[in-house]
């Protein structure tokens, strides 16, 4: 307990860790606030079309961030989409994450051509590029949120298995694994308890750094017609719809992307910050 | 040397192959006819019969793909029953128009990014380097979508300058190399030209601030690690002048890093592409695809991804027979 404490005492101490951080639970409480409070509902269609910002409405609360060309109110869907752009987020590293890790332990581990035939599939599925790959994928499958998620998820994995097994390369041989082989602990035992710790940090660093490629991925993909479909309240797709109208109104267009921007800076800003912290050649310098 | 070369256009060849492979198991793993997916909207009883029988439809998956590859090697893509053009003729059409914003914006950001980066490291640790690794790490977290729309406003509603498509089409302009910056100086035509670098330069300029960023970061830090090199000390305690170290010890050996990520730029690139040309109705392949995405197209979709894949391939075995000409280190 005491020695988490000091770790979590350590990571603080990181500049940006500590700016990334600020920045999400700002956004957090902000859009939470919104949720909870805001007299406006998401899918709320009035006669109200391109209010400006602060513009004052029937409630106790002015639009703040105006209105959209249907009437909604742009700072609730903002909040919405802010909950479930990550969440989508979170929900592809979680899946490609998974599916990742278990490919680089297995392939690294048994070695031969286990290793060789997953490594190839690996190798195809990166000569696409990322997001082509995406798009052919949700294309195929039909455009919606779900089917986004998996597309974004089956292209983003092939990192976490390179680098997985990469770890685990460096470490099976090692003299505490092979010590634990001579003690007699299975394959199973060996991997989860000694192999496993050492490819977690790297691990977690590199799906924070995913998490907001993940979210940029999900809202292109939405912005381009792939992803969520009307009336949910997504970032991209807010954009896509905010630019039809943007000679008559900048708002609903540029504040989905200022929201999407803060994330996915506090995101980039806690991942580089993992990253100095897990490279001892930065740390100190630092 | 050469068996590097050999070996590495073997794997490029293999990657195209599985490029391939991917994009034909994906037009076929959907249950039901994949005569709809291939007609899309105007998939009529006579269509989808003559779909059938031009790709095999019927028969077993191994002969379905004979034929399509067979079709591909003689470099058909199929034909587009909702643009009504074979997709051949609609990605040729498009190709030049893309290929000029992208190596537009891959000028703009090398420049820009290598001076950058180079002017930190030199002023490290100096407030002109703070300002620059903020930039870097904000620039790099903005939104293409964002950026785009930004300069779209900026540039159309605040200068008021002319914004989307690549040329106004009151200019005739008679087509040499598809490359309009060019075609409009070999027409004479200078109004014409300044109109088409008026309108190319805020597309180029979306695509290339991001690259930017991450230049200046990728050169600063690895001008940064060759500085503190043995051999550079070594070079500077035999006096050598500050610009030979610069030129001759430090940006040589600093570039190699910076060369070799270079085939990661180009898949930042054509995922920007996309969006850039669809904000800027600019008449490129992303703004095919989108319009692919749009009208439910997927033989334009899957043609289109397949070139853009080769595309991308070829220039990753490019960069990496560039980096063993860069580094004489790994030649043996």
């Amino acid at each position: 307990m005491n020695r988490n404490f000091e770790n979590i005492k350590i990571l603080l101490s990181i500049k940006r860790i500590r700016y990334g951080l600020s920045i999400l639970i700002a956004l957090t409480a902000v859009a939470t606030l919104v949720i909870l409070l805001s007299p406006f509902k998401y899918d709320q269609i009035s006669y109200n079309v391109h209010l400006p910002p602060l513009a004052p409405s029937t409630f106790h609360w002015p639009h703040i961030l105006g209105t959209d060309s249907l009437g909604r109110d742009v700072f609730t869907r903002i909040s919405y989409a802010y909950i479930l752009d990550v969440s989508c987020g979170l929900a592809v590293i979680a899946l490609s994450g998974a599916v990742g890790l278990v490919i680089g332990l297995v392939s690294g581990y048994l070695g031969g051509v286990v290793d060789g035939i997953l490594m190839r599939l690996m190798d195809i599925l990166i000569s696409i590029p990322g997001f082509m790959l995406a798009i052919a994928i949700a294309s195929v499958f039909g455009s919606n949120l779900f089917n986004a998620i998996i597309a974004v998820a089956i292209v983003t994995m092939p990192i976490y298995a390179r680098l997985v097994r990469g770890v685990v390369l460096s470490t099976k041989e090692s003299l505490f694994v092979l010590a634990a082989r001579e003690a007699g602990l299975g394959d199973i035992k060996i991997v989860t308890k000694h192999i496993l710790p050492h490819v977690m940090p790297i691990f977690i660093t590199q799906a924070t750094m995913e998490l907001s490629n993940a979210i940029l991925y999900i809202a292109t993909l939405s912005f381009i017609g792939l992803g969520a479909q009307e009336p949910t309240p997504e970032w991209g797709l807010m954009m896509s719809v905010g630019r039809r109208y943007i000679r008559e109104a900048w708002w609903p267009a540029v504040f989905p992307g200022i929201a999407m921007f803060l994330t996915v800076l506090s995101f980039n800003l806690i991942g580089d910050g993992l990253r100095d912290y897990l490279d001892p050649k930065k740390r100190l310098s630092s | 040397m050469i068996s590097y070369i050999f070996s590495r256009l073997l794997q490029s060849l293999l990657s195209i192959l599985g490029a391939i492979v991917i994009i034909f198991i994906l037009s076929r793993v959907l249950p039901g006819n994949p005569a709809i997916a291939i007609l899309g909207p105007k998939a009529t009883p006579e269509n989808i019969e003559r779909v059938t029988r031009e790709w095999g439809l019927d028969k077993s998956y191994l002969e379905q793909f004979a034929i399509y590859f067979s079709r591909l090697l003689q470099g058909d893509l199929g034909d587009s029953y909702v643009m009504g053009h074979s997709v051949n003729v609609l990605i040729r059409e498009r190709i030049p128009a893309s290929f000029e914003l992208v190596i537009t914006a891959f000028v703009i950001s090398s420049a820009l990014g290598i001076f950058l980066g180079i002017l930190a490291a030199r002023k490290h640790d100096t407030r002109l380097d703070l300002a620059l690794s903020t930039f870097s790490v904000l620039g790099f977290s903005f939104p293409t979508m964002l950026l785009g729309i930004a300069l779209l406003l900026f540039f159309g509603l605040n200068l008021g300058l002319p914004v989307g498509g690549r040329i106004d089409p009151r200019y005739h302009i008679k087509i040499y190399t598809g490359f309009m910056l060019i075609d409009t100086l070999l027409n004479g035509n200078i109004s014409a030209f300044i109109d088409s670098l008026l309108r190319i330069l805020p597309p180029a300029l979306t695509l290339a601030i991001p690259l930017t960023c991450l230049l200046i970061r990728l050169g600063r830090n690895s001008m940064l690690e060759v500085m503190m090199q043995e051999f550079v000390r070594t070079a500077k305690m035999k006096r050598l002048p500050e610009s030979v170290i610069m030129n001759r010890h430090i940006l040589r050996n600093a570039l190699i890093p910076i060369v070799t990520v270079m085939g990661l730029y180009f898949a930042v690139i054509v995922t920007g592409d996309i969006i850039v040309e669809t904000i800027f109705a600019w008449p490129g392949l992303g703004r095919l695809i989108w319009e692919a995405i749009t009208l439910r197209d997927y033989m334009v979709i899957q043609g289109s991804i397949l070139v853009v894949s080769i595309i991308y391939i070829a220039v990753n075995a490019i960069v990496d027979t560039l980096y063993i000409y860069i580094d004489p280190r790994i030649r043996e």
